[in-house]
């Protein structure tokens, strides 16, 4: 029956034990390190069902949805990952056969047929494993702006697990041709101990198998002892973290009072656990900061350095935010725009965002440093209700006609919730009144809150203003009670977003729905049909938070394909992987960051498809490509928001 | 108290009467009770002739205070002076403007003779025989009206430009008391040397009086150069719109608008600058505000108070012309 001779030729056993003891107790002793860390995290209660984490940790650790995003670092961790996992589970079940069920029960498994997909399936994972491994060495060495292996813990970790691998094979190959065995089906080591020069007597292929036995066996210890100390703790962090924190909602934050109105000091100088847990599954892989639109060679935040400093700081401090020092350092967590395209490209979906928000919470709250812009920004929001300082009164200067008028505040039909942007700001003011014109014309019933309105929030919660944030959200729902709304139709997707998922937190449950959705329903019902005649060429813009933050991609998309007459066209960045327009995270209001202007990139890229018009239905969106068409004098583009477009078309049959 | 006089304390410079002192008689006069005497206070050198012209606007006595030593202000010696005459003369209400010299006096005054204060009035309302003070608190944004107890000498600040001046004819004559005052040196402890006058390129733009706003539409920095020219022959602070800091242009500090400063100059000169709304939204404080653009359908001149449609490159040289010539 085949099998097996686990040792051959290997005396002194003992070695292997004391060995393995000492590289365990390593491997406790780091993760203990990490355990006690992550106890300084708050606690955060709840969490998703445990259907949703199994799935998230199939989907994201078992088969590495995210990594594979990218073809060649996918396919590369893949192979690692799962020749590895392979190699692990045949040495424990050897293990678990040579040192407990042999000498206990006499009983052996690993044997006969049994023994030969066993060793077939060990020595084709491991020939896995080595090409992932080799592929990450050529990545390495060969194209030097990849930066995912990088200092010396990372580049002994990757030779280390390179040597293990070959080393492995060898030994293999010598132990089959020292004891003459025929093992077809470990096909790995029978070839190359067929190769295996001839010249090797008996003598010295036992000193060949014995050396390499002891490096296989020392350099596999080192790297599980290495572990905790090193980024391959992501092996177990980040397989706890996606158990622990799936993807379901995304781009939502956590409160920081507690209700009635108390703060626990807590929630604003501590990271909680599963961030903590999150700092510690980043690998530095820089797919982040690849993407994100601030980053450049004069710009301050890196969402990569965002997780690698926080690492190292919180680390050093025990986890207290007030011990952030850097100025540099810090000044990036502004520039952030909380577009979430890092935390959508990260392959376990880390957030990054999320942090920031954290970090910028500590800054307004506790220790009230944030850019100067903001002061009167804060104060404008807190005195007057909206961000612009204008006062609940000019809230209803946008309106021109009667007909409007009368849906002041009259209860009738569904909330249309007009927000800052579109009641004060020149540009969005025509937005709002394209939009209700198109109300009209389709009959929708509809009313108003005009001078009732006060700002959604969004821009105090993403800037770290939390108190501010609270109190306008409390406002907003004690009027939608007395005016007993329950469906609200937004023009401006962060209104959407917080009212939708971040609103429930202090009760205010409604069915929100971004004004791209209601017109998508409209079109489908196809009682209003609008005539496909507009002939510009044009391309939409997906906004962060209607994007990334909801998935809503398809809905403003079948919209404009209704009414363009040659059919819509996508930018090179598209859907999931738009890249904001630069106004996120409260930039709108600051100076934002200190590279390049992030509106001025991005329409170069509309100008490079040619187009007349670039669509977007986001309010700050609006104002940023109009903004940038005005400073690059580009002549023949015009920014157009949805609902202008489809007013220009007006729906066929109204018109008179 | 309530027996005695009104008096308002009166400011000038370069010998002329400033217009927030014809504000304090003509509101004094509107405010005084018939049995008391309206009674300025004028203080410096060489000032006996204005005192005699204050007569136009209603006032019937003033205290005049000349001498050397009065040439400049310093608060603690005004103090000596004031709390000295208000014991001797017991008024029952005073009037200063709210500006540097009146807010340094008035509260130190309120204190020394235990009386009651309202900075910043902008209004007063008859009340009974008694004067309700309206003044504008949060920003502007919310009037109070505040009483005071009648048995305290009254004081009040009075916002500059908020109080109409009305001239009185025929013209009353007028009694000018001088009043030989030498200051205690024990009282005054602190002497002013000198003035450093402040450079409009290095002040802070929301502390500036006049403005240069100037924006992309200058098309290079040698171009843009002109507004500071300007700037320099009229004493004015050249700042500009996000385009032309992002340009390199200006100092960040200098940016007007949503994302820079927001100013409130009592002249704003805008050119080349379309008018966004982020820019608009920047200068919407000004006092005064003139836009120089070419295309008539610039939303700046909707937010302008005089527009003149032009090219500026045409326009700015002349008037750096004609300035240099009122100069010489």
């Amino acid at each position: 029956m085949e099998s097996r001779e686990i040792f051959w030729n290997i005396s002194q056993i003992g070695w292997l034990y004391a060995l393995t003891f000492i590289a365990f107790l390593l491997l406790f002793y780091g993760c203990y390190d990490h355990v006690k860390f992550w106890g300084t995290g708050r606690k955060t209660g709840g969490g998703p069902p445990l259907r949703l984490r199994w799935k998230s940790f199939l989907s994201l650790a078992l088969f590495q949805r995210g990594i594979l995003k990218r073809a060649y670092p996918g396919i590369m961790h893949l192979f690692i990952f799962w020749g590895i996992i392979v190699l692990f589970i045949g040495t424990v079940l050897l293990a678990i056969e040579h040192d407990f069920l042999k000498p206990i029960f006499s009983y052996s498994f690993i044997r006969g047929n049994f023994y030969k997909v066993y060793s077939f399936f060990l020595d084709l994972f491991g020939l896995l494993a080595v090409i992932g491994t080799v592929m990450m060495l050529m990545r390495k060495y060969l194209f030097p702006e990849y930066r995912g292996v990088r200092g010396r813990p990372d580049t002994l970790a990757v030779w280390s697990l390179f040597f293990v691998l070959v080393t492995g094979f060898l030994v293999e190959s010598a132990r089959i041709r020292g004891t003459g065995a025929e093992e077809p089906f470990s096909p790995i080591g029978y070839v190359l101990s067929a190769l295996l020069p001839r010249l090797f007597d008996a003598e010295s292929l036992q000193l060949f198998h014995e050396v390499l036995w002891w490096i296989h066996l020392v350099l596999a210890l080192i790297l599980i002892a290495m572990i905790p100390y090193t980024k391959l703790f992501h092996i177990i962090a980040g397989s706890f973290l996606t158990l622990s924190d799936p993807k379901v909602k995304k781009g939502i934050l956590s409160p920081v009072f507690s209700e009635p109105l108390r703060l626990e000091p807590d929630r604003l100088t501590r990271l909680s656990r599963l961030q903590l847990l999150s700092l510690a599954a980043c690998t530095q892989c820089g797919r982040c900061e690849e993407v994100c639109p601030v980053v450049s060679d004069q710009s301050l935040l890196s969402p990569r350095r965002v997780m690698d400093g926080l690492r190292r700081e919180l680390q050093r401090s025990n986890n207290h935010l007030g011990f952030l020092q850097n100025g540099a350092f810090l000044a990036g967590f502004w520039e952030c725009l909380a577009c979430r395209l890092c935390e959508e490209e990260c392959p376990i979906s880390l957030k990054v965002a999320e942090k920031i928000v954290d970090v910028r919470r500590h800054q307004v709250m506790a220790l009230s440093q944030f850019p100067a812009e903001l002061r009167s920004v804060f104060r404008n929001v807190e005195t007057f209700g909206d961000p612009f300082g204008e006062g609940k009164y000019a809230r209803e200067d946008w309106i021109q006609g009667e007909a409007v008028k009368r849906r002041l505040r009259n209860r009738n039909g569904c909330l249309v919730w007009i927000g800052c942007q579109s009641a004060f700001h020149e540009r969005n003011k025509k937005v709002a009144w394209a939009f209700t014109k198109l109300l009209d014309v389709l009959s929708i019933d509809y009313f108003l809150l005009g001078k009732e309105e006060v700002c959604c929030g969004d821009l105090a919660r993403r800037t770290g203003n939390e108190y501010l944030f609270r109190d306008s959200v409390l406002k907003n729902i004690d009027t939608f009670r007395r005016y007993g709304v329950q469906k609200i139709v937004t023009l401006c997707p962060h209104c959407f977003h917080v009212m939708k998922e971040e609103y429930p937190h202090w009760g205010g449950h409604y069915e929100v729905l971004h004004y791209t959705e209601l017109m998508a329903e409209v079109i489908q019902q196809g009682k209003v049909p609008f005539s496909k005649s507009l002939d510009k060429k044009t391309v939409y813009h997906d906004s962060c938070y209607l994007g990334r933050y909801h998935d809503l991609y398809r809905e403003p998309r079948s919209v404009l394909n209704h009414v363009l007459m040659d059919g819509l066209m996508e930018m090179e960045k598209n859907r999931g992987s738009s890249v904001c327009c630069g106004a996120g995270g409260g930039n709108f209001w600051t100076r934002g960051n200190t590279g390049e202007r992030i509106n001025a990139t991005r329409l170069e890229e509309v100008c490079d498809k040619g187009a007349q018009i670039i669509c977007t239905s986001c309010p700050y969106c609006l104002v940023m490509f109009e903004e940038a068409i005005r400073n690059q004098e580009r002549q023949g583009l015009v920014a157009m928001d949805l609902a202008e477009l489809l007013d220009l078309v007006k729906p066929s049959g109204t018109e008179k | 108290m309530e027996k005695g006089d009104l008096w308002v304390i009166l400011e000038h410079g370069n010998k002329e009467l400033s217009d927030i002192s014809k504000e304090l008689c003509s509101q004094g006069r509107r405010m005084k009770k018939s049995h008391a005497t309206l009674v300025a206070i004028l203080v410096g050198r060489e000032v006996q002739e204005s005192a005699h012209r204050l007569g136009r606007y209603g006032v019937e006595k003033t205290y005049l205070v000349e001498g050397e030593d009065w040439a400049r202000f310093n608060e603690e010696a005004y103090m000596d002076l004031l709390s000295n005459l208000i014991v001797e003369k017991s008024p029952s209400l005073i009037l200063f403007g709210s500006t540097p010299m009146g807010n340094a006096l008035a509260p130190r005054l309120a204190v020394r003779t235990r009386g009651a204060l309202v900075t910043d009035c902008v209004d007063f309302k008859k009340q009974g025989d008694r004067w309700v003070a309206v003044k504008s608190i949060q920003g502007n944004k919310i009037n109070a009206k505040v009483t005071l107890s009648a048995d305290r000498l009254q004081l009040f600040t009075l916002k500059p430009g908020a109080f109409e001046i009305e001239e009185v004819a025929p013209l009353q004559p007028i009694e000018v008391i001088p009043i030989p005052f030498r200051p205690s040196p024990v009282r005054v402890r602190t002497k002013i040397i000198g003035f450093i006058k402040a450079d409009p390129k290095s002040s802070p733009l929301e502390e500036a009086e006049v403005i240069l706003a100037g924006g992309k539409g200058f098309g290079n920095l040698k171009e843009f150069k002109v507004l500071e020219e300007l700037g320099d022959l009229m004493g004015a602070t050249v700042a500009g719109s996000r385009p032309a800091v992002d340009l390199g242009w200006l100092p960040y500090e200098r940016q007007i608008g949503l994302t820079g400063k927001k100013i409130s100059p009592r002249l704003l000169l805008v050119s080349g600058i379309s008018g966004a709304f982020e820019f608009v939204i920047g200068i919407k404080d000004s006092n005064f505000i003139i836009a120089i653009n070419k295309d008539p359908a610039a939303p700046i001149f909707k937010s302008a108070d005089a527009g003149i449609i032009g090219d500026h490159h045409e326009i700015l040289p002349v008037l750096i012309e004609t300035l240099k010539k009122v100069e010489k």
